[in-house]
């Protein structure tokens, strides 16, 4: 019996890892899962915006008995060559990130060609969006195409024209699904929002509070304490604390695409 | 009762409730995994009821524009209905000769777009080009999904011990991949001489 039991223990191991695929080379996403831009090629200001939006978007749907946690994710890739952009599988990406919850997520992503290690020298070449399963039904090809037509394609800015597209992917969210009245967005006042971002802004707060415990004598322990659990959080050891993951949802490899 | 024959019967006992675990678990294997492939196979089916819808509204699109509108309207019939008789009789290889009859009707009527500048000046032109490349790039996933589950299973019914399974609970000892034709299944590269359609 004493020699059974490691042969049946690798028989157990062993019989668990039928049908086991290849290692996937696709990227975890990012701590901010909303905006995944590998490529650097967003400005601060157009990242914050796409996290928020999505965030509240995803929380609100998730609130609602009615409608599965919605998702709208972005991601940016650095190719050398358009040959390049083949082998990214936007299924794939979808479904290893398993954005939105019961299939309810949009993944947009956007193809720049250059040099990656140099952000400067990358030009847009080619934008797809791919839905999940159960969104085909709100989002259907040539809605997808028109909504990218009459926003990246059409802005000058790349800034203006991201956040362009993802009111306008908001819009359908709350309007047709949500059943809001209207979803109203002002380009205008985004774009003096672009240009008085300050990147720091949405942590003013933070490192403030972070200086006073760390400098003062007045901090309490609880408040170091506080301090540690979050360095811990943020910096690795529980570092699923904060991050936000996806909601489970599948997609079926129904898109859009564009090019420039 | 003596302890040895305690000790011989837990044994027997243990030996027999893991055999049984085992067996459980290889056979609820086997089931999963043909499941699956049923599963990615109705997805295929429901991505190629969508490209019919799609081919008649492109041939409906089209009337009054060719003269021989009605041959492309035969040809996607005709696919149809090889598809529909292939899938009663469960034969797979009479659906993939269907889907390849599709791919060739859809290719035909694009390269008829291509060819014809009043078909591109329709209002309804850009949301043809974009639903044919949506539903060809949701198609040629679906069938990568089912060729993946296909894979697992014939892996796990060819591999120690899964081949025993496979023979004991009477499973078949392969499943057929879904291989359509050279060059049918390639997303199609629509341009039309349009600056937004690609």
């Amino acid at each position: 019996m004493k020699r059974l039991g490691p042969i049946l223990a690798v028989f157990l191991l062993t019989a668990g890892l039928w049908g086991c695929r290849p290692a996937s080379n696709i990227p975890d996403p990012t701590r901010e899962f909303y905006c995944n831009d590998f490529a650097d090629a967003f400005p601060a200001a157009v990242r914050a915006t796409i996290v928020a939006e999505g965030k509240r978007l995803y929380e609100e749907t998730s609130e609602d008995e009615t409608i599965s946690g919605i998702q709208i994710v972005f991601a940016t890739f650095a190719v050398e060559t358009a040959e390049d952009i083949a082998s990214y599988n936007l299924s794939d990406i979808y479904n290893q990130w398993e954005i939105g919850t019961d299939d309810m997520g949009i993944l947009v992503v956007y193809f720049y060609l250059g040099d990656p290690d140099k952000p400067e020298t990358l030009e847009l070449e080619e934008v797809r969006i791919e839905v999940g399963f159960a969104m085909e039904t709100y989002l259907p090809p040539w809605d997808m195409g028109d909504i990218l037509d009459e926003t990246i394609m059409a802005d000058e800015s790349e800034a203006i024209g991201t956040a362009h597209l993802l009111y306008e992917l908001l819009t359908v969210m709350y309007v047709d699904i949500f059943g809001y009245e209207a979803f109203n967005y002002d380009l205008d006042v985004y774009q003096e929002y672009l240009d008085n971002y300050d990147p720091y802004s949405d942590y003013e707060g933070l490192w403030g509070w972070i200086l006073y415990v760390v400098m003062s004598p007045y901090s309490g322990w609880w408040e170091k304490g506080l301090l540690v659990l979050l360095g811990l959080s943020v910096f690795g050891i529980g570092g699923g604390l904060v991050k936000t993951v996806g909601g489970g949802g599948r997609s079926g490899g129904l898109g859009i695409r564009r090019r420039r | 009762m003596k302890k040895p024959v305690i000790i011989v019967l837990a044994s027997i006992g243990v030996l027999i409730l893991t055999l049984g675990i085992i067996l459980i678990s290889g056979y609820n294997k086997l089931v999963s995994y043909d499941e699956k492939i049923g599963y990615e196979y109705s997805i295929i089916d429901s991505r190629l009821e969508m490209r019919y819808n799609t081919l008649t509204q492109l041939a409906n699109a089209i009337n009054g524009f060719q003269a021989h509108e009605q041959a492309y309207f035969e040809a996607i019939t005709n696919a149809r209905a090889a598809y529909a008789a292939a899938k009663a009789n469960n034969d797979l290889e009479g659906m993939i000769a269907a889907d390849n009859l599709s791919s060739i009707a859809m290719a035909d009527l694009l390269a008829l777009f291509e060819d014809n500048e009043p078909l591109q000046a329709m209002e309804a032109y850009e949301d043809f080009n974009d639903a044919v490349w949506g539903i060809e790039s949701a198609l040629s996933e679906a069938r990568r999904q089912y060729n993946y589950s296909v894979m697992d299973y014939n892996k796990l019914v060819r591999q120690f011990p899964g081949v025993l399974y496979k023979s004991m609970f009477n499973f078949p000892a392969s499943q057929e991949y879904w291989k359509p034709a050279e060059g049918t299944t390639q997303i199609p590269d629509i341009t039309f001489g349009g600056n937004t359609g690609e």
